[in-house]
């Protein structure tokens, strides 16, 4: 104890100066887990990169349904190539989605009930996109639409826009 | 040439070199391990041959279906072959972890062997659901796209989750060329690697839990190897073993053969996104969790009850009440029984909440047993109550478990119909 004692403050000075100092195997051992550490954060961030397609060779979200005379006043009709309802009423025409709102399933307009019907886990929809019954967490979004200089309808199926927000005028 | 005796050496690395007369005995284990491997073996040859004759593209990936069913000599059998063995394999994974569960064999030493058969049982689960999507038909098309939109159900990270899966908004060739990839590489490998373990596991604690070992205290038990566990019990060469596995495997082997011979695996129509079918039916293991999200949110039921279940489990081995398997009633009798009615009256609660009923009539069978057994083990003397008086409360939660799992299963595969409305069986 005294011997360590002793020695101790002969190297006080020596230690002050070396207190920051590490030895050569620490200092390969914290350059290793950090080059490590590094690396796979990086091939983490790359690995995540990689996954996400930059490049879809996805329809486009923007599609016409055609010239307004298609559709009947006071009818919802099911446009199940493009996944929408095109509603029109005697105030004008809206868009839905058709894809339920719940887990993706495609619903369909029921006439005789008067709902738009999920056939995967019974949501119903009203035909403005309300939830009448079943599991749906949200309403069926209404999408963007207007009419082009040609005269189609034109809808947006990436852009949602609020409830009850307006109608395309025919 | 390598000599026999050196075979023998690396099996007995592998098995335990003598195992005891009683650890073989059907009736305990009823060789459910070596079968769902049986299982698994099948499925791994028969996958492997499928595969020389699969394109995983869109819309080939059906025309190979046709092609496997009216082409390819035996390309019909291989693919029934390769689907049956798939549906046992789930089955077999269920009933040996729920056999491994009421013999207690889950308990120390063996909690880790526990954890990587959950793990297993995972994994077969995601195989089978992976393997789901490659016919390419209806079904496939949109089980799978109800699938991933669980996913998009986590709140903040769920919509990335779900691109990153699908490579894509929605399910289409990337996505049929990803699963294919977990199916047919990762997901085997990983299942190679922790039956690895899951055996070399076993073989460590002392091999086959055995009739003997359940009746003593689990920490106190000695390996198998030990010459105080083999005592003057019988014992055998490690090759009985392999023997009867071998033979099990056999059986179960002819046993799927002849179904697939007899029974076509269902192909429905080619994958259509412009039309949902009416029903749209998950394969029967996955009609429960169906039935299920009939009821609740998708981040409840995909999410959190499966994490919850899947926490549970994992966490028996580590409750001494679970490892002591001591009577539910044994002490505290009044506050057990308070604490139980309040645990039944909440998750009544909870399931009237969401309007759902179907789960709640095993709640309320689980809960009259509970009280049955509570009152026979009142009327016995406490050194031996009746049966179902002296089952420990692992054994209520997991009878609890299975009877929900049953219950929602049967609902969902026979009782629902067009929109998810119900339908007596007997009437359509």
């Amino acid at each position: 104890m005294q011997k360590e004692n002793t020695e101790k403050e002969n190297n006080r000075d020596d230690q002050e100066n070396r207190s920051h100092d590490i030895t050569r195997r620490q200092f390969f051992l914290k350059a290793g887990a950090t080059s490590l550490a590094t690396a796979g954060g990086c091939a983490g961030v790359f690995g995540l990169r990689y996954l996400s397609p930059s490049v879809l060779y996805e329809p486009s979200p923007v599609v016409s349904v055609g010239k307004p005379d298609r559709y009947p006043v006071d009818s919802v009709t099911l446009e199940s190539q493009l996944g929408i309802f095109v509603v029109r009423l005697s105030e004008g025409f809206y868009a839905m989605s058709a894809i339920c709102s719940h887990l993706g399933c495609l619903s369909a307009w029921k006439p005789d009930a008067g709902v738009i019907a999920c056939p995967c886990h019974g949501s119903a929809f009203h035909r403005d996109g309300a939830i009448v019954n079943g599991p749906a967490p949200r309403p069926l979004p209404w999408l963007k639409m207007w009419m082009s200089d040609e005269g189609n309808l034109m809808i947006d199926r990436a852009t949602t826009v609020a409830a009850q927000s307006g109608y395309v005028r025919a | 040439m390598i000599p026999l005796s050196r075979w023998q050496e690396e099996f007995k690395e592998i098995f335990s070199a003598r195992v005891r007369e009683r650890q073989l005995g059907f009736r305990h284990t009823w060789y459910l391990g070596s079968l769902t491997l049986g299982a698994f073996t099948i499925q791994l040859i028969t996958g492997i041959l499928l595969m020389l004759y699969y394109h995983p593209s869109v819309p080939q990936a059906y025309a190979d279906m046709k092609d496997l069913q009216f082409v390819v000599s035996s390309g019909m059998l291989l693919r029934s072959l390769h689907r049956w063995s798939a549906h046992a394999m789930v089955f077999l994974v269920f009933v040996h972890m729920a056999k491994v569960f009421y013999r207690g064999a889950y308990r120390p030493p063996r909690e880790f062997n526990w954890m990587f058969g959950l793990g297993l049982l995972q994994l077969t689960l995601l195989l089978s659901y992976t393997g789901y999507l490659l016919p390419w038909d209806q079904l496939s098309y949109w089980g799978t796209t109800v699938g991933s939109n669980i996913l998009s159900s986590i709140p903040f990270i769920g919509d990335k989750l779900r691109f990153i899966l699908l490579g894509g908004h929605s399910v289409n060739a990337n996505f049929l060329l990803r699963f294919y990839v977990l199916h047919t590489v990762i997901l085997p490998v990983a299942v190679i690697g922790l039956v690895a373990v899951h055996i070399w596991r076993l073989h460590r604690d002392g091999g086959m839990y055995s009739a003997r070992e359940a009746h003593e205290p689990a920490a106190t038990t000695p390996p198998s190897d030990s010459p105080a566990a083999q005592g003057n019990e019988r014992t055998l060469p490690y090759w009985e073993l392999l023997f009867r596995e071998v033979i099990a495997i056999q059986v179960l082997a002819v046993i799927l053969v002849w179904i697939a011979l007899h029974w076509h695996a269902p192909l429905g129509q080619l994958a259509d996104p412009t039309h949902t079918p009416n029903p749209s039916k998950a394969p029967w293991y996955f009609t429960g969790l169906q039935e299920l999200f009939h009821y609740f949110p998708p981040f409840v039921a995909g999410i959190i009850l499966p994490g919850l279940i899947m926490t549970a489990l994992v966490a028996v081995p580590f409750f001494n009440v679970n490892i002591k398997g001591e009577s539910l009633w044994a002490r505290n009798k009044l506050r057990r029984l308070l604490a139980a009615g309040v645990v039944v009256l909440a998750l009544t609660g909870f399931l009237v909440f969401f309007h759902a009923w179907v789960p709640l009539v095993p709640v309320w069978i689980v809960g009259g047993f509970l009280v049955l057994s509570a009152a026979s083990s009142s009327r016995q003397s406490r050194t031996s109550p009746s049966w179902l008086g002296s089952r420990p409360l692992s054994f209520w939660i997991m009878t609890w478990f299975l009877a929900e799992a049953i219950t929602l299963t049967a609902v969902g595969t026979l009782f629902r119909g067009p929109g998810w409305s119900w339908v007596w069986p007997w009437r359509s």
